[in-house]
């Protein structure tokens, strides 16, 4: 434990004590969950960002091996008021170790609150972990390091080769040995409560790398194309997008968060860098077709721009607080897809049923 | 969806009296409700009986009746003001349940009348337990495991089916009684046996045991378009076992990890679904086996409750306000959160903080046995805090309950015994231990508790500390401890300093609050009309709202003596100043009140009251105006320490508070106007007491300066007497702490005067003469407006000593006298310069809002410009504008099966009720109704009188005699009314012999009491009459001018009318 401070790009600096390794960078955002944070710190949207949970008690219930995203923690580091060290239930590990496990850093004691009112205010940015004593070396670092519009954060989180029937850790559901779908899935960091909730509806998951070619999954037997979340800009995937393109009409299209955007631009529409996005568990989105809200769990920095959308796309959900781009619909290509995380995981589970809407008019 | 165009007027239902169990949290809902419902258009009418609410203030809602929560009553508001709807989930249990008894009576289809909120369907199923457990196990959720049993065979079967430990609850007891657990199978049958005999259809509940699980609650709201949100989860420190009211509760949940939160949300949600809630909010608790997981669903409540209050209060979400709304068809994405002004209602709030509430128990005046703490909920008020951490909350929130404790801190004794027992001060025991014996202490700790180790490691970071602390106070240390939420004192007292020289360390170190908005959402979107809470160490928000502003300090938890009325004089005062153009900062602790909802001020801290919060408010605020008369004892007693630092006290000045306190400074004064009061004498210690009392004659009363509510009076009859409760009170006397030795004015007749004075004129709102006779505290007797039995010259005399007093005073603002009357002298009892618990019901029923007239007069305009006293006068006196009103105490003894419900000097009622009529009959007969004691039309009346009432009397007993009652007597006073051409049969008194009085009342043949106290040697039978007859709900009378008041409303009733009158505006 030593103290340290966080920079950020701004110049703003803000004080703690830090447990784990230090000079550290990356995009600030914070997450207004309140439970949850195994599933946020291992979801692969998270890789290269230093989550901010605004709520103060963090580690409180420890970690369970059943609460992970992905195969290892994701985010750069995790800042908290306050970090539980006290005793926990068998069988869970305290956050502390299971970060330290990760070789990740917790920067704890800082001014959650300031630090988000900061961000909400001058927007997300870049910011870097370092020792008392070490501010010019962190600078240097913090100059240096590349906005998140210019990081490829995918490749680390990707499969980087045609995955069959990929194996979930403890507590998710087996890949299905009847399936009466077959989904070809872009997998551009998923989260394991996505196989899941595919799983779950008997559907097969072949995950295919960024990179993949329009001729790897069309006419190879596929139910459909999914597009999975993913960390960063969806602007900087023009060759996944440009595959996406020759993809359309041909065979039916999902997407979630990432996924969502890349389907965006695929149809000729723009993605816009939101000021500091949504980021939470709280959200609430509005179904424009059945006009009933839900509460939705999020995490996202850019967004559909609404104005950019060709005519013939519906806007299938809106956020019902600033009226964003939630869902979109376009019949002409059978493409369906939703900004929010259906798989919550953490949050709320209301919107589960996306998935079996999803899996219709195939 | 838009508005419902079906409904234009809407019947709102209060909650009544302040009950244990059903307190002012239904005054926030209903008028959360009330302006919801105003604000869309639609004609809105109340009902509640409680002069004390705000919702009750004219000009909140369009009708409103301050009549009985009867059936009759709303059924000649149907008639009178034709509302088309009924909003039944407002006011608390008793507004469902009138509403179902509407339903089934046919009354809402003859009038045509649509329930809103809750539909009768929904209430059905939630209320029914069996209908529950049925929808509970439909959705695949677990109930607690139950059986009913009626003989021991069928008793044994169940040991087969549940495991131990059992719950065994004997069917249609009261209160509870002849419950108990069996631990091992020894035990269970003999214990199902004895409940079998107890119980008097012989049906006994056999239960799987909880005790000792995790408790969680969440407060759900669902709409018509299946919308459905968790505004808050909260989760009881205090495991099953101890009622949620009774709970320290912190939110949101700290132990549930997502998944868990998650699968309870989903439940909730399902629950509401199948119930059917489909237009407001509803809570749902489950408990948790800590072991295993297993999840129990208990019960939910289909309305707004006092969770839901506290919700609202802790995450900014107005819960009653928006249940309104979709009461009448708006959907949750339609209705705006007013906090942010942006974003809807149809999402959870983030909170970046933690919420604890702690609850207030009267231990004093219902003293508990150890283990007391139950199925039943106990406490009286509850106060809540917020902190950016655990420790700083529950620090906060244990010194805003004012229990005496500066949060965490050790006990001195008992420590063993109150951790194996459910006691309030368990957590308090439990970081005893933990500060002794460290972190290995924690999984014992945890086994006898059911504390989660989570909370337990809290206790432990917090003893660390506080035994640094107690090596020697660094910088550092004191950093630390002001951001765990400890005051100056508590530091002081572990660093063995002075108060003063911890705030001076902090003054150097340049240490203060920083304020935190509540938002709803965590920082993530601006906020529009936040309000704060304190914590130390963090970036301030909110820029000063200066010196122009004022504030008012309110009065923190409800307790006997200092609850709703004080709320209401506060929350009047902010909209008063507001509409004089003054910005008001509204400092409380209490989440069940009106004053601490979000748009009541215009800058509300959730805040514990003490001077030291308060100071630091005032230097963050840059305001120095102040005002301390509002809120009862709870702002006085800290108006010293305020003044020192600077404050502005408004009104009044705290010399001339002083003078009327000082028991020794108010008989000088007293003497120097040339005025009476009872002769008095001061005792500095217990021998000077009995030495005073025996110089004064018995009776004598005793009362110690500096309290409310009457805490530790006393009417002693002999030096014994005195001895007895020196012995029993642990009363300490001193020369610093003096107690007041009072001729007591036995039958004397008392009054309750409210007046404003601007310094130079008196307006007197008005004066109440009590039914009960002096040694009932005012707070416990009923009261009639105008007094009913008293000479004009007394009152005139009253008015001129009131004068005399205000202006020797320098009276500005509120007072209150209260006097006395025997033999056709006046004394004065005491004088209160500030608010006094009679100021709403006064305002109410001579239509002057006294609160309003108070700050217009700090504002600078005096009596004459406000129209209230004539150009040239120096004194003007309101009217009961409503023809009678009378106020009658409404008491909570029900909740304590081992407690006396006796009454004396001491206030014990937690409520009270008006019951207003064009004659006194009427009045009385509502008021009655009202306070749920239900007066008999025919039947047999008992009567015991001591001597000197025997002439009074006899006109009572004729006229009890001509309305039909069978009289019943005891001895001597059969043999008087006999004298008198009265047949009375005899009735036995409880010493001599079956069946006695008490036999009969408890076997259901007596319908009225009258039984005057025979003096100080009979009490224990007189207690024994009405103890058994308070338990059988008989109603009793100790005058007889109250006896006399029942036969005028006998009288009333018998002639089956029911009148409905609406409350005038204000002047």
């Amino acid at each position: 434990m030593q103290k340290a401070y966080l920079k950020l790009k701004d110049g703003t600096i803000f004080s703690g004590i830090l447990h784990g390794k230090a000079n550290v960078c990356g995009e600030v955002v914070f997450n207004t969950s309140m439970t949850g944070y195994p599933e946020i710190l291992t979801d692969p949207s998270y890789n290269g960002q230093i989550v901010v949970m605004t709520y103060p008690l963090i580690g409180n219930y420890g970690v369970d091996i059943y609460e992970k995203e992905s195969s290892s923690i994701k985010a750069t580091a995790l800042i908290v008021k306050k970090l539980y060290r006290g005793p926990l239930p068998e069988g869970k590990t305290s956050l502390e170790e299971y970060m330290s496990k990760g070789d990740k850093p917790i920067l704890e004691g800082i001014d959650t609150r300031a630090l988000t009112l900061h961000l909400r205010d001058n927007g997300s940015q870049n910011g870097v972990i370092y020792l008392e004593g070490m501010e010019a070396e962190a600078d240097k670092i913090l100059s240096t390091f590349p906005k998140i519009t210019e990081r490829d954060l995918i490749s680390e989180v990707a499969v980087d080769k045609v995955t069959q029937s990929p194996e979930l850790s403890e507590g998710f559901v087996a890949p299905p040995t009847n399936p009466t779908l077959k989904a070809a899935v872009v997998d551009y960091g998923i989260k394991y409560s996505i196989i899941d909730d595919l799983y779950q509806r008997n559907c097969a998951v072949t995950l295919f790398p960024p990179t993949f070619k329009a001729e790897d999954v069309l006419d190879k037997g596929y139910d459909l194309l999914f597009l999975s979340n993913g960390p960063g800009d969806p602007a900087l995937l023009t060759q996944s997008v440009e595959e996406i393109k020759k993809c359309l009409k041909k065979i039916p299209i999902r997407g979630i968060c990432l996924g969502h955007q890349l389907l965006t631009l695929a149809l000729g529409g723009k993605t816009v860098k939101m000021d500091f996005g949504h980021h939470g568990g709280n959200q609430p989105v509005k179904d424009m077709i059945t006009g009933k809200t839900f509460v939705t769990s999020q995490n996202h920095g850019f967004m559909s721009d609404e104005k950019t959308l060709p005519s013939e796309v519906l806007v299938w959900m809106r956020n019902a607080n600033d009226n964003s781009v939630e869902g979109i619909i376009s019949k002409e290509n059978n493409v369906k897809s939703v900004q929010f995380h259906p798989e919550a995981s953490p949050g709320p589970h209301d919107k589960n049923d996306i998935f079996d809407e999803f899996l219709k008019e195939l | 969806m838009p508005r419902r165009d079906d409904i234009h007027h809407i019947l709102v239902i209060g909650s009544g009296p302040i009950v244990i169990g059903q307190a002012c949290e239904f005054d926030y809902s209903g008028n959360q409700a009330v302006k919801a419902l105003k604000e869309e258009g639609y004609e809105v009418s109340l009902i509640n009986p409680n002069p004390a609410t705000v919702m009750t203030t004219p000009g909140i809602a369009d009708h409103i009746f301050l009549e009985p929560l009867k059936v009759e009553y709303i059924e000649k508001i149907f008639q009178q003001v034709a509302p088309d709807a009924i909003l039944s989930t407002m006011g608390g249990q008793s507004a469902l349940n009138l509403t179902m008894e509407l339903q089934e009576k046919g009354i809402l289809d003859k009038y045509n009348v649509k329930v809103i909120g809750a539909s009768a369907d929904a209430i059905n199923k939630a209320e029914d337990r069996g209908e529950f457990k049925k929808i509970v196990s439909s959705l695949g959720l677990e109930s607690a495991a139950s059986r009913i049993v009626h003989t021991l065979d069928e008793a044994k079967k169940v040991l087969n089916e549940i495991p131990l430990p059992l719950i065994i609850r004997p069917s249609f007891t009261l209160g509870g009684m002849g419950g108990s657990i069996a631990e091992s199978k020894e035990d269970y049958l003999p214990l199902v046996e004895r409940a079998l005999e107890i119980s008097p259809v012989h049906e006994v509940l056999i239960e799987e045991s909880l005790i000792g699980w995790k408790e969680f609650e969440m407060e759900v709201m669902r709409d018509s378009k299946d919308n459905a949100i968790i505004v808050c989860s909260i989760e009881n420190i205090d495991p099953m076992g101890v009622h949620t009211g009774d709970s320290i509760t912190i939110a949101p949940s700290q132990t549930l990890s997502d998944r868990d939160l998650q699968r309870m949300r989903d439940a909730s949600i399902n629950i509401l679904r199948a119930v059917g809630v489909d237009c407001g909010g509803s809570n749902v608790q489950f408990a948790l086996n800590p072991k295993d997981g297993r999840m129990i669903v208990i019960e939910m409540n289909p309305r707004v409750s006092r969770s839901s209050a506290l919700a609202s209060k802790a995450t900014g979400f107005p819960i009653a306000r928006c249940s309104a709304k979709l009461a009448v068809g708006y959907t949750l994405d339609e209705v705006v959160n007013e906090i942010t002004g942006q974003s809807v209602s149809c999402f959870e709030p983030a909170l970046d903080y933690v919420a604890v509430k702690v609850p207030r128990f009267e231990l004093e005046k219902f003293p508990l046995p150890v283990s007391a703490l139950g199925t039943q909920m106990r406490s009286v008020g509850e106060a809540l805090a917020l902190g950016r951490t655990c420790a700083e909350a529950l620090n906060k929130a244990l010194r805003s309950a004012e229990r005496k404790i500066e949060g965490l801190q050790e006990l001195n004794k008992d420590v063993d015994t109150i951790l194996h027992a459910a006691h309030p001060l368990r957590l308090e025991a439990a970081y005893t231990v933990i500060k002794q014996k460290g972190e290995a202490a924690i999984p014992e700790v945890n086994r006898i508790t059911g504390f989660d180790p989570y909370f337990l490691y809290v206790l432990l970071e917090q003893s660390e500390l506080d035994k640094e602390i107690e090596k020697g106070l660094t910088k550092e240390l004191l950093i630390k401890a002001k951001e765990n939420g400890m005051s100056d004192k508590r530091i002081a007292t572990l660093a063995k300093l002075s108060v003063e020289e911890v705030k001076k360390l902090r003054e150097e170190e340049n240490l203060h609050i920083s304020t935190h908005f509540v938002d709803t959402c965590a920082g993530e979107a601006k906020a529009l009309t936040p309000y704060c809470y304190t914590t130390y160490g963090e970036a301030d928000e909110g820029e000063p709202l200066g010196e122009d502003a004022v504030i008012i300090l309110a009065s923190g938890p409800n307790r006997i003596g200092q609850g709703l009325e004080f709320d209401t004089c506060c929350t009047l005062s902010s909209l008063a100043y507001r509409k004089k153009g003054r910005k008001t900062i509204m400092i409380n602790s209490n989440p069940e009140t009106v004053s601490t909802d979000f748009n009541t001020s215009d800058r509300l801290y959730i805040s514990p009251l003490t001077s030291e919060e308060v100071i630091e408010i005032m230097r963050k605020e840059h305001c120095n105006r102040v005002v301390v008369q509002l809120g009862g004892q709870t702002p006085l007693n800290m108006a010293a320490e305020l003044e020192a630092a600077g404050a502005q006290i408004v009104g009044t000045s705290l010399e001339s508070i002083d003078r009327t306190e000082d028991r020794g400074e108010f008989s000088a004064l007293v003497k120097e106007l040339g005025l009476r009061q009872p002769e008095n004498r001061m005792g500095v210690s217990k021998e000077d007491v009995i030495k005073k009392a025996e110089e004064i004659g018995f009776p004598v009363l005793l009362r110690p300066s500096f309290v409310l509510g009457g805490r530790c009076m006393f009417i002693a009859y002999d030096t014994a007497g005195l001895e007895e409760f020196f012995q029993v009170s642990g009363l300490e006397i001193s020369q610093k702490s003096p107690v007041l030795v009072d001729q007591f004015l036995e039958d004397a007749f008392e009054y309750d005067l409210d007046a404003i004075s601007d310094g130079k004129h008196i307006y007197i709102g008005g004066i109440l003469q009590h039914i009960e006779a002096a040694g009932i505290h005012s707070g416990d007797s009923a009261a009639v407006f105008p007094p009913y039995k008293s000479k004009p010259e007394i009152i005139e005399e009253m008015k001129s000593w009131t004068l005399k007093l205000a202006t020797k005073l320098n009276v500005r603002g509120l007072m209150n006298i209260q006097f006395a009357e025997k033999d056709g002298k006046l004394y004065i009892i005491e004088v209160n310069p500030r608010a006094s618990r009679t100021v709403p019901f006064i305002s109410k029923s001579s239509s002057v809002n006294l609160v309003e007239a108070a700050v217009r007069v700090w504002e600078g305009e005096d009596l004459v410009a406000q129209g209230l006293v004539k150009p040239g006068d120096n004194i003007a006196t309101g009217r009961c504008t409503v023809g009678w009103a009378i106020k009658e105490a409404v008491f909570s003894f029900d909740r304590f099966v081992n407690v006396d419900p006796q009454l004396g000097p001491e206030m014990r009622s937690t409520g009270e009720v008006v019951g207003i009529g064009t004659t006194f009959g009427e009045a009385y007969a509502k008021s009655q109704a009202a306070s749920g004691n239900l007066l008999p039309r025919q039947g047999r009346v008992v009567i015991s009188v001591n001597k000197k009432d025997r002439n009074t009397i006899l006109p009572i007993a004729k006229k009890l005699e001509e309305l039909g009652f069978e009289l019943y007597a005891t001895k001597g006073t059969a043999r008087d009314l006999f004298n008198e051409g009265i047949l009375a049969n005899v009735a036995l008194k409880v010493n001599e012999g079956h069946p006695n009085i008490v036999d009969m009342i408890r076997a259901h043949k007596i319908d009225l009491v009258i039984n005057t106290p025979m003096g100080f040697h009979s009490r224990k039978s007189d207690d024994d009459i009405r103890t058994e007859a308070m338990r059988n709900k008989i109603p009793y009378t100790t005058t007889t001018s109250a006896a006399h008041a029942a036969t005028l409303a006998i009288e009333f009733l018998k002639k089956k009318e029911y009148i409905v009158r609406e409350l005038r505006a204000n002047k």
